[in-house]
């Protein structure tokens, strides 16, 4: 096997494993059953907050569909909720009562009273067992970003409890659906390919396609890198684990439509160094729909997080760009890569080799002038 | 992040089939690269050798698929891409693992497939050795005569450059008047260390001695000549820039 062919047969090992680290379509439907049921509950009937004009939406890797497994048969899937309250001013509430009347209105339901965990930062937690658990964040709009418009029309104020000790100011900001444009913008082209592939596959049409069936080789690479981190941090410093939205932010920008999930993880982890994260000499992944937020903000105050997120990107160069290209067999490929992703995952090894993409030529028709030598 | 490091970035974008792996000598780059020339489709498996004088120290490659005859210009197993001069000059225009492979592998591959399809090179090719390289300087110099071009090249060995010495060729000008033109822009070249001149030089001393143009070869041996050779640690084992 020539290292074309190697990369190749890497990257569908690579495309069945991420499959198997997706949450299963049973249970995606599922919960979006459960948070749209949340969602009339708070939205609808007798609630009070009808009169604010709520929304309920999905925001974080549910939203970019980059959710995967947990590592445990135990753990549960995190489903990230926002509770909008499109017709409620800063002026007219407060963060405590923003989060009091959401929370007042899942209590008035015998269910979710039940499934409430205790109160939490910024959210309502509901826990369904051996499932999800459910995050559900108050918020309003942040009129003054909105007015800017672009990708700001959707910013958010939420709430914070540690802000609502302090006196109850300052607002924190988030905007959720801006994200995820930035992120369906980072990745349009092919995704608008791979769902027209999956039309014509279905004799569907392109319309009937939900969107939650396409999945790019970006989303695909985000899923596989957050499984290689979820593994490495099992294995020591738990709690030193990077967080998803810094994965999921620095792959996004790096990404540049590569075609296959192997390409896009090499030029990842190729392209992330120290330079990229820093900025006059402090840690810093910006927001991409608002700069004044610094992802990386808690490693500048503790400096075993940077530490930690070094260590696993050169865990993930060995293991992808290094380890598993050796191998020449099948394998031994996957051998490699369950070791680094997990073995809780199936892993068929029947790949369809009708599936094998062509590569892209260079064209080159001027000859240059040149005239090799040689001193033998 | 090392500059090799950086510069496989961009190379990637162009060649999305090369692999970059860190070795004790430096890097290799591995891998395929696909080439379409007139309605001709190839792929060559290539590998790439970086030390870590890169970029003075220019890289190698060789072909490792098994395709291309290991008798066409091969230098101890790598591709003899041009007279090594030639190869100096083209890759300090930019010094980029890009610029490398788009005007210098790629070509020889070109080169290649032109030769398979019709069984000769599309710009024909050097004379291997010495002689080879001779002839290239004299080509680029512009330099009829063997012992002219012998003494050209003792002013760059000797590194002794004096533009109102009288030209070795004997018109009695200036050498800044007069052949020097044609070597002034190497000597000031600020890169022209990182390329192994010397062992071009030594050769051609060797090659004119068999032919009997020259009767010794102390005079181009100079306590100069061995002081360069000492301050660049020559070693015959090294290769040429490549």
């Amino acid at each position: 096997m020539n290292m074309y062919e190697r990369t190749n047969k890497i990257s569908m090992l690579l495309e069945k494993i991420a499959e198997e680290l997706d949450i299963p379509e049973s249970l995606y439907l599922e919960a979006k059953n459960r948070y749209e049921s949340v969602g009339d509950w708070l939205s609808k009937g007798d609630s009070l907050l009808t009169v604010y004009n709520p929304e309920i939406y999905p925001q974080g890797s549910f939203l970019l569909g980059t959710v995967i497994k947990p590592i445990s048969n135990k753990d549960e899937y995190d489903i990230d909720l926002v509770c909008f309250l499109a017709d409620l001013d800063k002026s007219e509430t407060s963060q405590s009562e923003l989060k009091s009347i959401v929370g007042t209105r899942l209590k008035e339901n015998d269910t979710y009273e039940r499934l409430l965990d205790e109160e939490g930062r910024r959210c309502w937690t509901l826990n369904y067992a051996n499932e999800f658990h459910m995050d559900i964040l108050p918020a309003i709009a942040d009129l003054d970003l909105q007015k800017i418009g672009g990708l700001h029309q959707d910013a958010i104020l939420i709430t914070d409890k540690k802000k609502i000790d302090q006196g109850d100011v300052d607002w924190p900001k988030s905007n959720p659906k801006g994200y995820a444009k930035w992120f369906f913008s980072r990745q349009e082209v092919i995704y608008m390919a791979i769902k027209k592939q999956l039309a014509d596959l279905l004799k569907a049409s392109i319309d009937d396609i939900p969107n939650y069936k396409v999945k790019t080789p970006l989303q695909r690479a985000i899923q596989v890198l957050k499984r290689h981190r979820d593994i490495f941090f099992s294995r020591k410093h738990s709690e030193h684990k990077p967080i998803s939205i810094i994965i999921t932010t620095l792959t996004a920008e790096i990404y540049q439509g590569q075609e296959n999930i192997y390409s896009a993880i090499y030029d990842i982890l190729q392209a992330i160094n120290e330079d990229i994260v820093k900025q006059n000499g402090n840690f810093s992944i910006k927001n991409p729909v608002n700069r004044d937020e610094n992802f990386a903000d808690k490693w500048n105050e503790d400096e075993k997080l940077p530490l930690a997120f070094f260590d696993w990107i050169n865990s993930a160069r060995d293991t992808f760009c290094r380890d598993v290209l050796k191998k020449e067999k099948d394998l031994e490929m996957m051998d490699v890569l369950k070791e680094n992703l997990g073995f809780n995952i199936k892993m068929d090894r029947n790949i369809d080799s009708k599936k094998i993409e062509t590569p892209v030529y260079i064209k080159v028709n001027d000859l240059q002038n040149r005239r090799p030598w040689g001193n033998e | 992040m090392n500059i090799v490091q950086k510069q496989f970035l961009d190379l990637r974008k162009k060649y999305p089939y090369l692999y970059l792996q860190k070795n004790p000598q430096g890097f290799i780059i591995e891998g395929t690269i696909f080439i379409e020339s007139n309605n001709i489709k190839e792929q060559y498996e290539i590998e790439i050798n970086i030390s870590e004088k890169y970029p003075t120290q220019i890289p190698c490659v060789k072909e490792i698929g098994g395709k291309i005859p290991k008798d066409f210009h091969h230098n101890q197993g790598y591709f003899c891409l041009e007279t090594p001069f030639a190869v100096w000059e083209i890759f300090r225009k930019k010094e980029t693992l890009l610029n490398f492979v788009d005007n210098l592998v790629v070509p020889y591959l070109l080169s290649y497939i032109f030769f398979k399809v019709s069984g000769k090179l599309p710009f024909g090719e050097h004379p291997h050795g010495a002689e080879g390289v001779l002839k290239d300087y004299k080509a680029r110099f512009n330099v009829k005569d063997d012992l002219l071009m012998l003494n050209l090249l003792r002013i760059l060995a000797e590194n002794n450059y004096r533009g109102h010495q009288p030209c070795p060729c004997g018109s009695q000008k200036k050498l800044s008047k007069c052949h020097g033109k044609n070597i002034y822009h190497i000597i000031v070249d600020e890169k022209w260390v990182g390329f192994n001149f010397m062992k071009d030089y030594l050769m051609i001393i060797c090659l004119l001695k068999e032919n009997n143009v020259i009767n010794g070869i102390s005079k181009y041996c100079s306590k100069k000549v061995k002081h360069t050779l000492n301050k660049i640690k020559y070693n015959p084992n090294e290769k040429w820039g490549y």
